[in-house]
């Protein structure tokens, strides 16, 4: 069932165990305005989308605060629907708790519903604090894009049972710390199914599997638009890119033939006022 | 996927040289990876990074007067790190060239220095001492004639100009002022086809049309229009070739069902893990 109004935390928690949510992306007013006509649940904008889609980058990091607040702002006030969830840009939250809930406030203030931080370990003891704030938190556990130089790129995380013990451990660890929901990104199925059975909580998968309660995919792999960095797993359902090219084609082609004004938006002037201006600029 | 083999970055001269043999020019709007790879890929010459589409598309305001310097600086930057051909154009936001010379240079090299090949700038009354400035200071002006917003906000809506004898050739009066003041570029909006035709005889500007205003070297549809996707109250929405907005929205609604069937991922979609690891996992959290 599609909900009309603007869905809440409680309402996509409720759908574990009997509706799989969706969690996409947006990167501008326009985009929002797709998202939230679609019947997606969720939707993300933070530190990938500025660093990657607007600016260009192969990796998150190069965010910073001020530059996604930017357009998280009217995102916020356009999405009348879907769920709008953030992650902080890094190196906004890591120093200390304070930082961490300073730089949540701030992304609460823009009108997010809540935010996400990547990681575990030192990142529990943030999350505890911001959530202990009163703002809203996921997790993120897996390849988390900030990151991938600990990780060693964008790659796989979990195929050794030692490695998959562990993202049970720290997912159990950032339940009891808080965390609303929890991106599950590049983690073996199995190994997800059996973290979405442990947690109270939802998980949505990103290469993790049909068993997670529920599925990221970026809108630009969606529509098969490009990225800096092309996704290994994405499903496009379109190819956005190739009829874009022959839409700005066949404009440009319509700009060389010169005619790209349609006759009747061509604005026009009467002959007599046209032979009046010829004799002003003689 | 294909991309466009790169042609080497376009240069002001590239443009004039495209006036003088009567190739018209193509000019589009770009913000971020997305819309320069796309308008790159499709052969279009100039990049402009307008304030009235971070305003109107982006950011949801309803004036481009809105845009901060921030703002601007912002998807100008993206762009400029992105595009490898494309003439760039960097919009002057409204209140950062206005208050004297020594603030326009200033802005303007700053444009310069997120990497753009030309500022814009509205013309404004101030505009050809501004002009003068900057153009002294080795910076390209572009600038922006007609209905413009500016026009348009003190009109109250009013998205044409020059139909009459004399509103007709005080631009013309304009646009030879500009260009002794210094300018390289007009982008003429909302005037009649005669009157762009005369102000590109009558000056060396090369000349872009934009809004129903035919008759220039060069035309400017914006990419949002294009591709048809949602762009809220643009007087350049003139025509559309692709129909985005609907073919995302199926994309997207398509995708989200498959989800919800558990038809998507697929195995095609997931990463998955050895027998045996998995049962040593198992063996570890029992």
């Amino acid at each position: 069932m599609v909900e009309h109004r603007k869905l809440t935390i409680r309402d996509i928690q409720a759908k574990k165990g009997r509706e799989k949510i969706t969690f996409t992306s947006v990167n501008d007013v326009a985009t929002a305005r797709i998202v939230d006509a679609s019947t997606a649940d969720m939707a993300g904008a933070g530190a990938v989308v500025a660093a990657m889609s607007i600016m260009g980058y192969t990796r998150s990091l190069p965010s910073v605060m001020e530059q996604v607040l930017i357009y998280l702002r009217p995102i916020a006030e356009t999405l009348k629907r879907a769920l709008l969830s953030a992650t902080l840009p890094y190196g906004t939250y890591q120093a200390s708790n304070e930082d961490a809930i300073r730089a949540g406030i701030e992304y609460m203030k823009a009108g997010v519903d809540c935010i996400k931080i990547e990681g575990a370990g030192i990142m529990v003891d943030r999350i505890r604090a911001v959530v202990q704030a009163g703002i809203p938190c996921m997790g993120h556990i897996g390849m988390a894009p900030q990151q991938i130089a600990a990780i060693g790129g964008y790659r796989v995380v979990g195929r050794k049972a030692e490695t998959a013990a562990q993202l049970l451990r720290d997912a159990l660890l950032l339940q009891d710390a808080g965390v609303w929901a929890m991106e599950v990104e590049c983690v073996p199925d199995r190994v997800a199914e059996v973290i979405t059975q442990r947690l109270q909580i939802p998980t949505i998968g990103t290469g993790s599997g049909v068993g997670c309660d529920g599925q990221g995919l970026m809108t630009m792999d969606i529509w098969g638009l490009p990225q800096p960095v092309a996704p290994r797993l994405a499903k496009q359902y379109d190819d956005l890119y190739s009829l874009g090219v022959e839409a700005l084609t066949s404009y440009v082609r319509d700009v060389r033939a010169g005619g790209v004004v349609p006759a009747e938006r061509t604005i026009c002037m009467s002959d007599e006022e046209h032979n009046r201006f010829m004799d002003m600029v003689g | 996927m294909s991309e466009a083999v790169p042609r080497g970055k376009l240069t002001i001269r590239d443009l004039q040289r495209m006036r003088e043999r009567s190739e018209p020019i193509a000019v589009a709007t770009a913000y971020d990876y997305v819309t320069t790879k796309l308008i790159e890929a499709a052969g279009i010459e100039v990049a402009l990074v307008s304030d009235w589409g971070i305003a109107t598309t982006l950011l949801g305001y309803r004036m481009s007067s809105q845009v901060t310097w921030d703002e601007a600086l912002f998807y100008l930057t993206g762009v400029c790190r992105i595009a490898e051909s494309a003439w760039i154009v960097g919009s002057l936001p409204f209140g950062s060239y206005q208050v004297s010379d020594g603030q326009a240079v200033r802005n303007a090299a700053k444009i310069m220095k997120a990497g753009a090949d030309a500022v814009m700038l509205e013309g404004l009354a101030c505009s050809v001492d501004r002009v003068r400035s900057i153009s002294r200071s080795g910076i390209i002006c572009v600038v922006y004639l007609g209905a413009t917003p500016h026009y348009r906000r003190i009109m109250g809506g009013r998205s044409s100009l020059g139909q009459t004898a004399e509103e007709a050739a005080q631009l013309v009066r304009e646009a030879q002022e500009l260009e002794e003041a210094g300018a390289s570029v007009l982008i003429l909006e909302g005037i009649p086809h005669r009157v762009a035709v005369t102000i590109g005889q009558r000056t060396d500007l090369v000349t872009v049309g934009s809004g129903g205003t035919r008759g220039c070297d060069g035309q400017l549809l914006t990419t949002h229009s294009v591709l048809g996707m949602p762009e809220a109250m643009s007087p350049m929405l003139l025509r559309t070739y692709a129909d985005f907005e609907s073919r995302m929205l199926t994309a997207l609604d398509e995708w989200c069902s498959e989800v919800r069937s558990s038809d998507f991922p697929t195995s095609k979609q997931t990463f998955s893990i050895k027998d045996d690891e998995f049962e040593r996992f198992m063996g570890m959290i029992q």
